[in-house]
């Protein structure tokens, strides 16, 4: 469909501090890229990373707050009319006036809430 | 308020009380009565004595019809062919009219105006002295006629239907069974004026109401029935705490998304996905083949607050508890360097969930809600909400691609599961208890004011088949009408039969009387 390849710096943006030490320890050590490859979970294990439940709990949440930085960045950059989007980032209820038809239903942000 | 305070109003014109008294004089509710009168003379030989009996018959020539009166009473008119039999064995016959006064009341068991025979008065009795009979004669005569109608009408009729069933005890969606049936109480009958009475009752135990503040809304319909806001109020409370229809329900979709929709967020998406797959470490070549949902909601629906308003509209207000969740996968074709392994990534479709989101326990307020107040297909006064203000917190920052997508469905959902606002039992039923005949009420006009909503139609009655005394045939080359029991109505194919109450009628129609049976009528 599409084929894109990602900037390793762009993933620098996602912080954990497990993987922080890791990336240093890579950087040190290029050939840790090479034995991850291999064997990806005992490197990390050797590395001193239990990928345990606590550790993709605590990812998933790190990763979570990134993706919800990344929405505002995009919604801010690009303005215009993110509908329901700005009222979430705002931290406010999304708001929606109905109007119910025999074809199905049409919506609109409520009124005054378009701002 | 032109209910006057009670529940339900029925009124009823009486072109549809004289068009119900024809019915029931075509089914048959009418039958012939005969009898004995002795004339009260003593001591009379006992040869003389069958001399002293008068017999007569009296058949129901005509249905009746009946006139309102200002005394709040009806006047009904019998016109009647009888025949007396005197002195052992002479008859004659002499055309009759009664004029009997009734008094309309609701029957609370069969939910239909009803005139009490038991309590009427018979106001005048007129026989047609076609043989110049002295004076006395006529008068004893139609004092033999004034006895045998109150007889009649005490043992023979009893009470006599004048409308349709006017409101059903039955309300959508409940349970089996007596208790869940609405109950009704007699408030009061009265005739309105000359045209038009009214029947009002209360419902599930109310009291209320005041007789003298009914007035005539039917517009020159057939019939009309009002509805009293605090009545839907108590109909909709009775119905909502027992309805077995339900107010929780769990939906689930899927949806797959199109490169247009998240083109956008082409490099979010990849970024977050080689982020989950290889927890940030190496570049990736990532070929994103397929963005797809998965997502559901229960909603459990709260009673709904309403007010009435002109206009026909309702303005509502209600709320919604919702559990909604969302997972959102992407499919990849092909990795390179791929640190795959460590969150939720499937060997073999290379499948990463994105977005494994659930809000439990929402409450989703419907404010400023619209709707119209209709008679549906089944007759029920019912909402049809047509505007609304749906309050989500949905806290899920996540592409608009997919929040759009996910509340719109929401929206669809709490709107097309939203349980019905019934107000209403069923007005004006389809069937007359213990015949077939059916009935239509077209609704000509509805009206919804701030307190009441007044509905009016006109009513047909149709399968008469079973009942109408004469059969006229519709072949062009018989058109020919006879009495039901003539030997050639049987011989009538049925595609070709029309049945007739009224011989009248027939005739108007273009129907020549059989010679057989109807001599009299036979031209041709």
């Amino acid at each position: 469909m599409k084929r894109v390849k990602v900037d390793k710096t762009r993933l620098e943006r996602f912080s954990f501090k497990p993987i922080k030490d890791l990336k240093a320890s890579i950087k040190k050590k290029p050939e840790l890229s090479l034995r991850l490859k291999e064997d990806f979970g005992a490197t990390l294990e050797a590395q001193g990373v239990k990928v345990d439940d606590e550790f993709k709990r605590s990812l998933r949440e790190s990763w979570r707050s990134q993706i919800k930085e990344d929405v505002r960045r995009v919604a801010e950059e690009r303005g215009g009319d993110d509908w329901y989007l700005k009222r979430v980032l705002r931290g406010e209820p999304i708001r929606v006036h109905v109007k119910v038809g025999p074809e199905g239903h049409s919506k609109s942000l409520k009124e005054g809430d378009d701002k | 308020m032109k209910t006057g305070g009670y529940d339900v109003v029925a009124e009823l014109n009486e072109s549809m009380v004289n068009k119900f008294l024809s019915l029931g004089h075509c089914i048959g509710k009418f039958p012939v009565f005969t009898g004995v009168y002795t004339l009260p003379i003593e001591d009379v030989p006992e040869s003389l004595e069958e001399f002293m009996d008068i017999g007569y018959e009296v058949s129901v020539a005509a249905p009746p019809t009946v006139d309102f009166t200002s005394d709040h009473k009806m006047k009904m008119n019998i016109r009647g062919q009888s025949k007396f039999t005197v002195l052992g064995n002479i008859s004659f016959e002499l055309e009759v009219e009664f004029t009997v006064k009734f008094k309309p009341v609701f029957d609370q068991n069969t939910r239909q105006l009803v005139l009490d025979a038991v309590d009427a008065e018979i106001d005048d009795v007129e026989l047609n002295d076609t043989y110049h009979l002295p004076t006395n004669v006529i008068n004893r005569l139609n004092e033999v006629m004034a006895i045998a109608m109150e007889e009649y009408l005490t043992e023979d009729i009893a009470s006599i239907e004048v409308s349709p069933v006017l409101l059903s005890l039955e309300l959508p969606y409940m349970p089996p069974g007596d208790t869940n049936k609405l109950t009704v109480g007699l408030g009061n009958v009265k005739v309105l004026n000359s045209q038009v009475m009214a029947a009002a009752v209360n419902l599930l135990g109310y009291t209320g109401g005041d007789v003298n503040q009914i007035t005539d809304f039917t517009g020159g319909s057939h019939v009309g029935v009002g509805v009293n806001e605090s009545a839907m109020h108590r109909v909709y409370d009775f119905w909502w705490y027992r309805t077995t229809h339900p107010k929780s329900v769990t939906q689930t979709g899927s949806h797959e998304f199109d490169p247009p929709d998240f083109v956008d967020w082409i490099d979010e998406l990849v970024d977050w996905v080689a982020a989950v797959l290889t927890l940030g470490l190496v570049d990736v070549d990532i070929d994103i083949d397929r963005v797809w949902a998965e997502y559901g909601a229960t909603l459990h629906f709260g009673k709904f607050d309403f007010d009435m308003k002109p206009g026909n509209t309702v303005e509502l207000s209600g709320s919604v508890s919702a559990d909604i969740w969302l997972k959102v996968y992407v499919q990849i074709t092909e990795t390179t360097e791929l640190f795959w392994g460590a969150l939720d990534v499937s060997e073999e479709t290379y499948t990463v969930t994105l977005f494994d989101l659930r809000a439990n326990g929402l409450t989703l307020n419907i404010d400023n809600a619209e709707g119209k107040v209709y008679l549906d297909s089944s007759r029920r006064l019912t909402v049809e909400v047509t505007d609304l203000d749906l309050t989500i917190p949905l806290p899920w920052a996540i592409p608009e691609f997919l929040l759009d997508y996910v509340v719109d469905w929401v929206v669809d959902q709490v709107v097309d599961n939203m349980p019905p606002i019934v107000l209403s039992p069923a007005i004006i039923e389809q069937t007359l208890p213990d015949t077939s005949v059916t009935v239509t009420a077209t609704a000509t006009n509805l009206v919804i004011d701030e307190s009441e909503a007044l509905v009016t139609a006109n009513i047909e009655t149709g399968n008469i088949g079973s009942y109408a005394p004469y059969i006229a045939n519709k072949n062009p080359e018989s058109t020919e009408v006879h009495k039901r029991d003539c030997e050639w109505a049987h011989r009538i194919s049925y595609r070709n039969r029309v049945y007739y109450c009224s011989l009248e009628k027939a005739l108007e129609d273009g129907y020549d009387g059989c010679a057989y049976c109807l001599p009299g009528h036979h031209h041709r």
